[in-house]
């Protein structure tokens, strides 16, 4: 397409015949241009004059992605000859032939990149060039080749700090200056430390530089594995980083790359991210004491930038956060909603998502101090039923029932420290008719069972069994008027029955009434 | 189809007036892809080929919307996409260009559209199979990923093509689509979006192809919905127009690759349907017809077929309801 960000000269412009001819006289020029190449390929000469012809046409016209194919071929061939040519203790003269002709198609290129800088052909024809080193060349040369990749590829995000494919093309370069194929004797540089670093002087230029922090994040738990970081190691990065992505916070809160480096960060202490974080072994109270601090560090940012919607968007996640740890507010839940009064007015075009945002917190808001009575059937001794009944706090979590009912059944088993595959698995089962299906996968928690047999609940919003609040399915009107069954260690399912709802004092007691 | 620009420009001859009521201009588009084949006497017409068998699938799958679906020659059409066929079954841009898996998908799309899919297999029987085969074949079997040709570049806009021409196909047995999946989580960021390949930025065209090959998959329940719904509707700038990523200018084509993401994890309602509209209806050469990437620009059949679709997902009367996959 040609026409992507084209802007022309206003005013019509006034075509002569001459302007015309010229025309022609282009079109027939290129098409004679692009008929030679195809001819000499058809026929097979893949030779220097060819190869010529190549460079005139991808000069003109570097998105004719069949001539930079072609152009492969010449070269395969080319390289071919020299691995027949001369006797058998030539190999050194043979490297330095396939040296020279990748470094001068390897020169050829720069221009066009320079030219083209967005042009997909070009960078995937450089990096299989490149691969062709790898291929033919000792590690050590070939290195080299893979090396010099890294001045380039800076020259160009020097040009253009946001060009998504120069980024793309130094993540490649640096994951094959990593890998096996190309270490040698000399290769004991810390590269990712070195990119990490970049991604730091990068964004000292201009903060507002998605693409640097997107790459800081992706670099860290390399960077974290790389230098075997123990968890002291890891906190210290991650304080680190917090500390600089409130400078920066301070400096642009307007800028959205910063927040979304913020939410980024924030993944450590989300439950179903944490396992992939900078620092996956923090304690659910540590994770609550860092949320509690980053409340108050947001909220003095509102101070004078009252206008600024990052600032409420942040708060409201935080204090969901915050509240999915704790199943208490950190700021008050009549804070959250006026912050998110706030959001609709500042925001108006994604007013549809803050509204979503108080429905949420609204159902949140109304769990506090509510009870369920709650009976809990096992069900494989079907005669007699044994059943227990429990009243319990609607924030606490599955999880924590689970081992309440347990221990009121009289067998408590100790679940802490098991692996997680040994969590029992939830589902819903619709109306009154039971069917006992296991539900197989570890990312599905709440599985609705429908009377036909058809799993047709949307299950968002439950990010990981461990975490899923009673309240959060119970008075889903989806859920109402179902049974949940759950079954763990293969063979035990137990129903749990919805007898009754009580708003009381807030309690985080859960008490068994009796049983049978 | 030519990919030649203009000779409308977004907005039309004179940006600075823009009338308060602004309309689809139906028929003028309608027009303006129907002349796109006869300006062969431009350059650009011949610099341009290499998308030829796209520049067709962008034209007619708009007419189709705008309700002219006659408005190209059916046969012809097949004619042209059969003559870009290759022996192993894969399609190139035009004749004589090399087989990729891009302009496979845009034949077997073509096909499918005008319902002579049938016609690959007339005088060779197994004709179809051999286009499933050249686009399953293009799986790495490890990794779950998909080449674009057999030069080995990979980049999940092939992974989406190869699955969403093979389901129109029925073929989708033909290739390991757990494994696909699987290589699209590893694409997965923490902001909720994808990136071309694993460790790229989030980007919303790759974010397209990913959410549209998870759902071709059965297996949207993997995406974080609200936090991917979250960073596509900060694409909405307060002109209505999308951009593709953060800190970068709108640009019609977004409408498709953000809208239709949100529409398949139902967050449609996240950004302002209306303001997208009128931001849209900027983008148009009222009178010569076409849509151009933003007011004042050039148009071409991509950003009008783009733009076209765009509407139609949001539900703009007059438009033929358009599927977000």
């Amino acid at each position: 397409m040609a026409s992507h960000g084209v802007l022309r000269g206003s005013g019509v412009q006034p075509v002569t015949d001459q302007d015309r001819r010229r025309e022609q006289q282009k079109i027939k020029e290129y098409k004679g241009l692009v008929d030679s190449v195809n001819d000499g390929i058809r026929e097979h000469q893949f030779t220097n004059e060819t190869l010529e012809l190549t460079s005139k046409l991808l000069k003109w016209n570097p998105e004719y992605y069949t001539i930079w194919n072609h152009r492969r071929l010449i070269l395969r061939n080319q390289f071919e000859h020299e691995s027949l040519q001369g006797p058998e203790d030539a190999d050194i003269l043979r490297g330095e032939a396939v040296i020279n002709i990748i470094s001068d198609d390897l020169a050829f290129l720069v221009p066009l990149l320079r030219k083209f800088p967005k042009c997909y052909w070009i960078w995937d024809y450089r990096l299989w060039l490149l691969e062709e080193s790898t291929r033919l060349l000792p590690a050590l040369q070939a290195r080299g080749f893979w090396q010099q990749e890294l001045a380039l590829v800076g020259k160009m995000l020097s040009l253009d700090s946001r060009n998504f494919l120069g980024w793309g093309y130094r993540r490649t370069v640096v994951s094959v200056l990593e890998s096996t194929a190309l270490q040698t004797e000399r290769s004991s540089t810390d590269l990712i430390g070195q990119e990490f670093e970049y991604t730091t002087k990068m964004i000292n230029s201009n903060l507002s530089n998605f693409s640097a922090w997107h790459n800081r994040s992706k670099l860290i738990p390399r960077l974290l594995d790389k230098r075997k970081a123990d968890h002291g190691a890891r906190r210290q990065l991650l304080d680190e980083e917090l500390a600089l992505i409130e400078r920066a916070l301070w400096a642009g809160s307007e800028d959205q790359s910063l927040w979304f480096y913020h939410q980024c960060l924030m993944c450590t202490f989300e439950p179903k991210y944490a396992a992939e974080s900078m620092v996956p072994d923090l304690t659910q109270s540590e994770r609550l004491i860092y949320v509690r601090d980053e409340i108050v560090k947001v909220r003095a940012m509102l101070d004078g930038a009252e206008d600024c919607k990052w600032i409420y968007q942040s708060l409201i996640n935080l204090s969901l956060l915050y509240h999915k740890l704790d199943s208490t507010w950190f700021e008050e839940a009549s804070h959250v909603n006026d912050y998110i009064d706030e959001l609709v007015k500042l925001d108006p075009l994604r007013a549809g998502r803050w509204n979503d945002f108080k429905s949420q917190t609204m159902m949140l808001t109304n769990a506090t101090g509510q009870h369920f009575l709650l009976q809990v059937t096992l069900l494989k001794t079907s005669n007699p039923v044994v059943s227990r009944l429990l009243s319990a706090p609607a924030n606490i979590t599955f999880w924590e029932l689970h081992e309440a009912s347990e221990a009121c059944f009289g067998w408590t088993r100790n679940f802490i420290g098991e692996e997680e595959s040994d969590f029992p698995k939830f589902m819903v089962v619709k109306g009154n008719t039971f069917e006992a299906e296991r539900v197989e996968s570890l990312d599905v928690l709440l599985d609705l069972v429908s009377e036909g047999g058809d799993s047709d609940v949307n299950t968002d919003g439950f990010p990981s069994m461990k975490y899923v609040r009673l309240h959060e399915v119970l008075n889903n009107f989806r859920f109402r008027e179902n049974l949940i069954n759950y079954a763990y260690d293969e063979s035990f399912f137990h129903v749990i029955q919805v007898l009754g709802r009580s708003v009381g004092k807030p309690s985080d007691r859960i008490v068994c009434l009796g049983g049978q | 189809m030519s990919l030649v620009s203009g000779p409308g420009r977004g907005g039309g001859a004179s940006t600075v007036h823009v009338p308060d009521e602004l309309k689809l201009v139906v028929e003028n588009h309608v027009e303006y892809i129907k002349s796109l084949d006869t300006r062969q006497d431009e350059l650009e017409y011949w610099l341009t080929e290499h998308l030829r068998l796209n520049g067709v699938y962008w034209g007619l799958t708009a007419l189709h919307l705008l309700g002219h679906p006659q408005a190209l020659p059916r046969d012809a059409t097949v004619d042209f996409v059969l003559s870009c066929q290759h022996e192993n079954g894969g399609f190139g841009a035009a004749p004589g260009h090399d087989a990729h898996m891009l302009y496979t998908v845009s034949a077997v799309q073509i096909l499918g559209t005008v319902d002579a899919l049938e016609q690959l297999d007339p005088c060779d029987k197994a004709g179809k199979e051999k286009v499933g085969k050249y686009i399953a074949d293009l799986q790495n079997r490890e990794t779950g990923s998909f080449a674009g040709d057999q030069w080995g570049e990979t980049d999940t806009r092939f992974l989406y093509g190869a699955l969403n021409a093979l389901s129109l196909l029925h073929m989708l047995h033909l290739v390991d689509v757990p494994k696909a999946v699987n290589y699209i989580q590893v694409c997965a960021n923490f902001d909720g979006g994808y990136g071309v390949s694993p460790g790229a930025e989030s980007h919303a065209g790759q974010i397209f192809t990913c959410v549209g090959a998870l759902a071709i998959a059965g297996r949207l329940d993997l995406v974080d919905k609200d936090r991917l719904g979250g960073w596509l509707s900060e694409r909405q700038l307060p002109n209505g127009g999308l951009n593709g990523r953060p800190e970068k200018l709108e640009d019609v084509c977004y409408s498709w690759w953000v809208v239709s993401s949100l529409a398949m994890i139902d967050r449609l309602h996240w950004i302002d349907g209306d303001k997208l509209v009128q931001f849209i209806l900027r983008c148009q050469d009222p009178e010569k017809g076409g849509i151009a990437d933003r007011p004042g620009d050039m148009v071409d059949v991509f950003h009008t077929h783009f733009g076209i679709a765009g509407l139609s997902l949001i539900g703009f009367p007059g438009l033929i309801e358009v599927d977000p996959i």
